[in-house]
């Protein structure tokens, strides 16, 4: 997702918020934002993260992790989110999705760009852009 | 396998941002037209 972060205004209009989610303590989601705000400006300096595209959100209970389904409970580090994307609708209901394999396998920007744009427009996502 | 599938509604949660704020789920998507979210399992 760091590519997402830095490509996000390419592929998306400002009226798409992004919501990140995981079971991290907030002190390592600040942590997480300075690295690669950080690592953004010193390889991308005219890319702005400012402010930063992702509201991240901590779970520590995994209470919203697993009442999405998203749990790795077989994890090494206990149970973390697997990771999956969602687009969502302002009513809350799920009009994309992409159910990653493993953590490098990361929707399309352009994919995930267009659903959510097409969401943004109340229309429904591009039926050549599915999800996974 | 995530559970939660297209068509499906997101439940309900009270989660907090890394700054402390409140985020109360479903009432975050009435922010905006269309919300990505990402589950992730940290240092992405």
């Amino acid at each position: 997702m760091t590519a997402f972060v830095y490509e996000w205004e390419r592929y998306l209009e400002g009226n798409v918020q992004i919501l990140g989610i995981s079971v991290e303590p907030p002190e390592e989601g600040k942590k997480l934002l300075e690295r690669v705000t950080r690592d953004c400006q010193e390889d991308r300096p005219h890319i702005p993260l400012d402010p930063y595209p992702v509201r991240l959100l901590t779970d520590p209970d995994a209470t919203l992790i697993r009442a999405c389904g998203t749990e790795n409970e077989g994890h090494w580090a206990g149970t973390i989110a697997a990771p999956v994307t969602f687009v969502i609708d302002p009513s809350g209901q799920v009009k994309w999705a992409y159910v990653s394999g493993s953590a490098a396998d990361q929707p399309s920007l352009v994919a995930l760009a267009k659903a959510a744009s097409a969401v943004a427009a109340g229309q429904l996502p591009p039926a050549d852009y599915p999800g996974k | 396998m995530a559970k939660l599938t297209v068509g499906d509604f997101f439940p309900a949660a009270v989660l907090r941002d890394i700054d402390g704020i409140v985020v109360d789920f479903p009432e975050v998507f009435k922010a905006a037209p269309a919300t990505v979210g990402s589950f992730y399992r940290g240092r992405w």
